[in-house]
């Protein structure tokens, strides 16, 4: 708007045709540009792309419309001018509403991809001048009519409504980000038959794609997101690495540290989105443990994105994950020894080493068999720490890392909440008393794991060896009560004829809970977890990136907890209920060895006897029944061992 | 006729353009005149423009608002006048933008004289307001970004200004970036010259205090290593990290160290492509990873200069040697040594404070180290000293004598900051040797006195029985106190110092290393601020109390010495009487020695009412102290409760020992 009325215009009324025709182009050159006339004169048309929003979003007004012009055009002006001038002047629409487009697009807060958008935009533009002021030179010569100019213009009107369309688009939803590049990406294939408009929304990808590529390849080669707009698909929601370390929350890095935003990702680069997140974590990992990245390699290589050449850029991308996939596994395997740890868990807690475990559980049973609540957590961390300095462990790099822990909660009760949680089973349990455990229930190891190996033995993995540990911990624990019962009655060798027969009968049913006892754990340990660690060894020897490794890692815990029918809280409270019932037989026979042996004594014998046949062969059903759901897993023979010789076919056939 | 029509209007839209030329430098013509802000307002004059004109006109007008916008920045009278080093490489580049675009401006109107020197018949190409705002979008644009950039600039020197600006270098449009670019690489020029004066030579160019490493002139050269030189965080610009900014201070520090201090003055190795580098890569400063071949050069200056450092303080000026012999000496790890200086110093150090003279315990702490450690005597001489604290009234000697032990030159600088606490450690240490001495010595009276007392047995024997167990009680104590303070602690944290030692690759790694260990040490002996007031005082308590016992113990055999000889003379009374023939004790004598034999017993049974009070007060302190432990979160000193109670005796007899753990 101008301070005060201009020099009207010459009236074109009594001009030739000619002559008005010329004084009409001159003016149309200037509306192009956006320049006001008085002929042609402009009106501004603002609407909403949603009216209902026009009260609550006052702050972002000039965000939630979109603007056009229409054109009053001078009465003088005869009719077939005017005809060629409603063809002409959708171009300054056009003009007006990309101009618009670019303005509210160059600030900061629009993004970088718009941003580099908005310049592209407006390179053409300079073009777009550069034109109309060639045809203002024809003019002067003399050389132009309204014809000739609708020529030269037609081909131009055509690109620009295109682009205008899909800048209104782009502004109509709001785009940023990876959202431009993918309605960008994808006009290309629509206009495809359209060649002129193809080569520019080409063009116009290519430049808006220019920033996010940059932000991409910073990311794939060298690990660091430098996204001040939060435009890439890749989210680093935790920036206080520093402190994650040090508490206990790193433990879910992995997982959490770095996300994927599905819906940030530009079409192109969908199917490598998963390679790109891995890539980048892998380096991130590498480099903070303190180690160079060499990857000079492709340092200077910027991605481009190329609508012809797709495969330029993956081979990139796919070569920068071959590198950080090799430089993860380089650190974890051989800087930091996984291998080492992965043993040294094995070693406490799938009680590989023999003598460690036994000379563990002499010095600790005693302190282990009191209360929990009785239990000195420091006592056994000082047993513990004799007993790996005294035993074949001392030669174990890892031995420090280990510690002694008391759960506040027994084996069983943990892992049906654990199948709780994840079934969301409806499974009542009894709420066990927690005074009435002792030490030797709730007693667990624990390890602790400096990163970046706590990626792998987390605490969520730890927790599954500690399940294990626990049940064959218990079970040795079982199995060493017994066999002190056993040298406690080789006393009864000595006795008469006719006491030691009284002690016949205790003596089998102990001999028979041993067995049960120590098949048990021969099939845990022997058929379950040494095989399906053999295999985990061999499939780790071939892994070729990190994700593997944790995936077969999980793979090895889930089968070892599934075969050791752990998940199974039915036949895990068997098995529990088993033990405790041969630990109050042990503790009955103590006792009464040293009273006199009197008639209730056989009595109570024979009532545990039939107690533990009675549970044996409910444990043995309850397999029975898992077998027969899941064929593949190794349940039978358990079966067969327990039940070795066919003592309990009968009471099974009967019960069945 | 049309044809003056046709001439007006070429002469005029010349005159319209060569007015547009005008306002693109940002000068006031016939039509668009300046107002107070600096923007441009159409004249009134212009009432005989057409629309179009008018408004091309203004949209040309905008160019010169910028170019106006631009320009002051680069004018010393103007307030928005960039200081500083950096602001002159900044203006610098803003002239040359504005040179660049006052050429194009210049063409612009040699085209305009050439047409107005044509006939304008002829001339069918002529320069229009149209063509006008074609070229200029262009330079524009440019203008814009520059006019935008420097608002962000706005009275930011130093530092701060090379921070904004790389704030601004990631944006989506790269003519932006660009600028962004040039303008930043302009701006830190001085800060490259800065970095290489300092990295290669140690010297700070600095006169308008830009640069981020500050060297504080009152600070004598003597603390340079600590206090001298230091990172003002507000000038570190925004690219340089921490880390980085860390290494280059150090970098230049080794220099000046090394200069200075170790009057080393062989130059640094790679000198020559690091100025190259400088010069070349700038560039990479600004980039993101930190891993440019500039970075790798900084790293390696800095890993050059301080290994040289470390050779020299660890090879010529023998810092481990040093650092070993405080430990042996200030922090009684020669047993030996220490051993016999407490028996050499007992008697000066049971006076009174005041009455003790430093040349003195010098001789004895010299004797004591060359019956000890005879091969290094004299180099160890020189370092170590006898320093007495000021005295307080009732102070024993025990008080106020520390160990000192006195570096000189090059070491004196590096380790000035961490001697302090080698005192304060002592102290501790001393005073529990000290009542280890003490009680070693009670219990060889016990010893002794219990043959030499045997005739008083019998009455004796009820005190000393109590006695003895008490002692043995205390001896435990101290036994665990010693094993944990000088093996747990001091040992575990010296291996473990030892061990960074081996992998130091700077000087610094060592001294962190060290002030670490004694950090360590220092919350082991319960000197933290958290512990000092708990724990240390009660052991400070329970000293006393063992200290204590020794006067009880004095006093107690004294008085049974007393009777013992009184008996003795009535004896040998009796026997010399008993050879010349007389019977030699009158029953006056007789009744007085059973007077005394009375008093004696009742003054026994007094002493052990006081000793078991004593014991009892013992008790209590001990249960405080093993309360505290067992309740303090760190795991060590849990440990160590346990330890000092393993079989649980004190548990068993302190109710609120007994509450369980978990």
């Amino acid at each position: 708007t101008l301070p005060f009325q201009m020099r009207m215009p010459k009236p074109i009324v009594g001009l030739p045709a000619s002559e008005q025709e010329r004084e009409v182009i001159k003016e149309l050159l200037y509306t192009l540009i956006g320049v006001n006339g008085s002929l042609i004169v402009p009106k501004l048309k603002t609407f909403l792309f949603d009216p209902k929003d026009e009260y609550t979003m006052v702050n972002n007004w000039l965000e939630n419309r979109s603007v056009a012009v229409e054109f009053d055009l001078n009465e003088q002006i005869t009719d077939s001018i005017r005809d060629i001038l409603k063809d002409i002047l959708p171009l300054a629409n056009y003009y007006f509403q990309l101009q618009y487009f670019i303005e509210s697009t160059r600030g900061p807060s629009s993004g970088q991809v718009l941003q580099a958008l908005s310049e592209a935009l407006s390179k053409l533009v300079d073009d777009y001048y550069a034109t109309i002021a060639q045809l203002e030179s024809m003019h002067l010569r003399h050389e132009l009519n309204l014809h000739k100019l609708l020529f030269y213009l037609r081909p131009i009107i055509q690109t620009m409504e295109t682009v205008t369309k899909i800048c209104g688009k782009l502004q109509e939803n709001r785009y940023r980000g990876g959202n431009v590049l993918t309605s960008l990406h994808d006009s290309i294939s629509l206009f495809s038959g359209d060649k002129n408009s193809q080569k520019i929304l080409i063009h116009l990808t290519q430049k808006a794609a220019e920033p996010y590529m940059e932000i991409l390849s910073l990311w794939v080669f060298k690990g660091i997101i430098q996204d001040p707009k939060n435009e890439f698909f890749v989210e680093d929601n935790q920036n206080d690495f520093e402190n994650l370390v040090v508490s206990d929350a790193y433990n879910e890095f992995w997982d959490k540290k770095y996300v994927l935003k599905t819906e940030k990702i530009p079409r192109f680069l969908e199917k490598q989105a998963n390679i790109i997140l891995r890539t980048g974590k892998y380096l991130n990992v590498v480099r903070d443990c303190g180690k160079r990245l060499s990857f000079n390699h492709h340092s200077g290589t910027v991605l481009k994105f190329s609508h012809t050449d797709d495969q330029s850029y993956i081979n990139h991308i796919n070569d920068a994950y071959v590198y950080s996939s090799k430089a993860l596994m380089e650190l974890i395997m051989d800087d930091h020894d996984l291998m080492g740890h992965l043993l040294s868990v094995k070693r406490y807690f799938l009680l590989q080493q023999g003598d460690f475990i036994v000379q563990f559980m002499d010095a600790c049973e005693h302190e282990l068999m009191k209360g929990v609540d009785k239990v000195i957590p420091i006592r056994l961390e000082n047993l513990l720490e004799l007993t790996l300095r005294l035993s074949s462990a001392k030669h174990d790099k890892y031995q420090d890392n280990l510690i002694t822990t008391l759960m506040p909660f027994d084996i069983f009760t943990q892992m049906t909440k654990i199948m709780k949680s994840s079934d969301e089973s409806d499974d009542e349990f009894d709420v066990v008393d927690y005074d009435m455990k002792t030490g030797i229930e709730c007693f667990s190891f624990d390890y602790k794991t400096a990163w970046p190996i706590s990626i792998i033995l987390n605490q969520m993995t730890i927790s599954k060896y500690q399940i294990i540990f626990r049940q064959l911990f218990y079970l040795k624990h079982v199995e060493n009560f017994l066999c002190r019962v056993w040298i406690a009655n080789n006393n009864a060798k000595k006795f008469d004829q006719r006491t030691s027969e009284q002690y016949r009968s205790a003596f089998t049913l102990r001999q028979r809970m041993m067995s049960a006892i120590q098949n048990l754990e021969y099939y845990m340990m022997v058929e379950v977890i040494e095989p399906v660690w053999h295999t985990f060894m061999q499939q780790i020897s071939k892994a070729k990136n990190f994700d593997d490794v944790l995936a077969h890692h999980d793979d090895f815990l889930d089968k070892c907890l599934k075969n050791c029918m752990l998940t199974e809280p039915d036949i895990l409270k068997c098995i529990v209920k088993m033990c405790t019932l041969c630990i109050g037989f042990c503790e009955f026979i103590e006792k009464e060895a040293q009273t006199a042996s009197t008639e209730t004594f056989s009595e109570k014998v024979t009532k545990y006897d039939s107690l533990f046949v009675q549970q044996t062969v409910a444990l043995l059903m309850k397999i029975h029944e898992l077998a027969e759901k899941n064929h593949s897993e190794k349940y039978v023979s358990l079966i067969h061992r327990i039940n070795f010789n066919n003592f309990y076919t009968n009471k099974l056939n009967s019960c069945q | 006729t049309p044809d003056s029509e046709t001439s007006y209007n070429y002469s005029q839209s010349e005159e319209i353009v060569q007015e547009a030329i005008y306002a693109l430098t940002g000068k006031s013509g016939k039509y668009l005149k300046k107002d107070v802000t600096g923007d441009f307002k159409l004249d009134i004059k212009s009432r005989n423009l057409n629309a179009q004109e008018a408004v091309s006109l203004m949209r040309l007008a905008e160019t010169g608002r910028l170019h106006n916008e631009i320009h002051k920045y680069t004018d010393p009278n103007s307030e928005f006048f960039l200081c500083g080093l950096f602001g002159q490489g900044l203006i610098a580049q803003i002239q040359i933008e504005l040179t660049q675009f006052y050429g194009l401006i210049a063409h612009l109107q040699d085209n305009l004289n050439n047409q107005r020197a044509r006939s304008f018949t002829e001339n069918n190409d002529s320069l229009t307001l149209l063509k006008l705002i074609s070229y200029i979008s262009e330079p524009q644009k440019r203008l814009k970004i520059i006019s935008e950039l420097l608002q962000q600039c706005k009275n930011l020197k130093g530092g701060q200004l090379a921070t904004t600006l790389h704030s601004q270098i990631s944006t989506g449009n790269s003519s932006s970036s660009g600028i962004v670019k040039s303008f930043l690489r302009a701006t830190c020029r001085p800060l490259q010259t800065m970095l290489s004066y300092w990295l290669l030579d140690g010297e700070i160019k600095d006169p308008h205090n830009e640069f981020f490493i500050e060297e504080i002139k009152e600070v004598s050269s003597d603390r340079l290593w600590h206090h001298k030189y230091r990172i003002v965080n507000s000038r570190v610009p925004s690219f340089i990290s921490k880390h980085l900014a860390h290494n280059i201070l150090v970098s230049g520090k080794s220099i000046n160290f090394l200069r200075e201090i170790c009057e080393d003055k062989t130059p640094i190795k790679g000198r020559e492509e690091l100025r190259l580098a400088f010069e070349n890569n700038i560039d990479d400063l600004f980039r993101e990873g930190c891993d440019s071949k500039l970075h790798d050069m900084i790293d390696s200056v800095y890993l050059n200069t301080s290994q040289k450092v470390l050779e020299i303080a660890m090879g010529q000026y023998n810092l481990m040697e040093h650092l070993h012999s405080m430990r042996k000496y200030l922090l009684l790890g020669q047993g030996d040594f220490i051993g016999l200086l407490m028996e050499n110093l007992k008697d000066e150090l049971d006076r009174p404070a005041k009455d003790l003279y430093q040349h003195a315990l010098f001789s004895i702490v010299s004797t004591s180290i060359r019956a000890t450690s005879q091969f290094d005597e004299s180099e160890l001489l020189q370092h170590l000293d006898v320093k007495l604290n000021h005295p307080i009234d009732g102070d024993k000697g025990w008080d106020i004598f520390t160990l000192q032990y006195t570096v000189h030159g090059p070491l004196a600088t590096i380790l000035e900051p961490n001697m302090a606490k080698y005192q304060e450690l002592f102290k501790p240490l001393f005073k529990a040797k000290h009542v280890e001495f003490v009680l070693n010595n009670v219990w060889k009276e016990q010893m002794l006195n219990s043959k030499t007392l045997k005739n008083l047995k019998k009455t004796l024997n009820p005190v000393t029985y109590r006695l003895h167990l008490y002692t043995s009680e205390m001896i435990h104590f101290v036994n665990q106190m010693q094993y944990y303070i000088l093996f747990e602690v001091i040992e575990c944290s010296w291996t473990h110092f030892i061990k960074r030692v081996q992998n130091a690759k700077a000087l610094d790694d060592i001294l962190s290393a060290h002030e670490d260990f004694l950090n360590e040490v220092r919350i082991g002996a319960f000197l933290d601020n958290e512990t000092k007031t708990t724990l240390y005082l009660h052991l400070d308590i329970i000293y006393d109390s063992i200290m204590k016992l020794e006067e009880w113990q004095k006093t107690f055999y004294e008085i049974a010495y007393k009777e013992a000889d009184a008996r003795q003379k009535y004896e040998q009374r009796i026997s010399n009487s008993e050879k010349t023939g007389t019977y030699g004790v009158t029953a006056e004598m007789r009744l007085e020695r059973d007077e005394e034999q009375k008093i004696f017993e009742q003054l026994i049974s007094t002493f052990k009412k006081s000793l078991d009070t004593h014991g009892q007060t013992y008790e209590k302190y001990v249960n405080e102290f093993l309360l505290k432990l067992t309740s303090s979160k760190d795991q060590n000193l849990q440990l160590f409760g346990t330890r000092l109670d393993f079989n649980e005796y004190y548990k068993k007899r302190d109710q609120r020992l007994r509450q369980p753990l978990t």
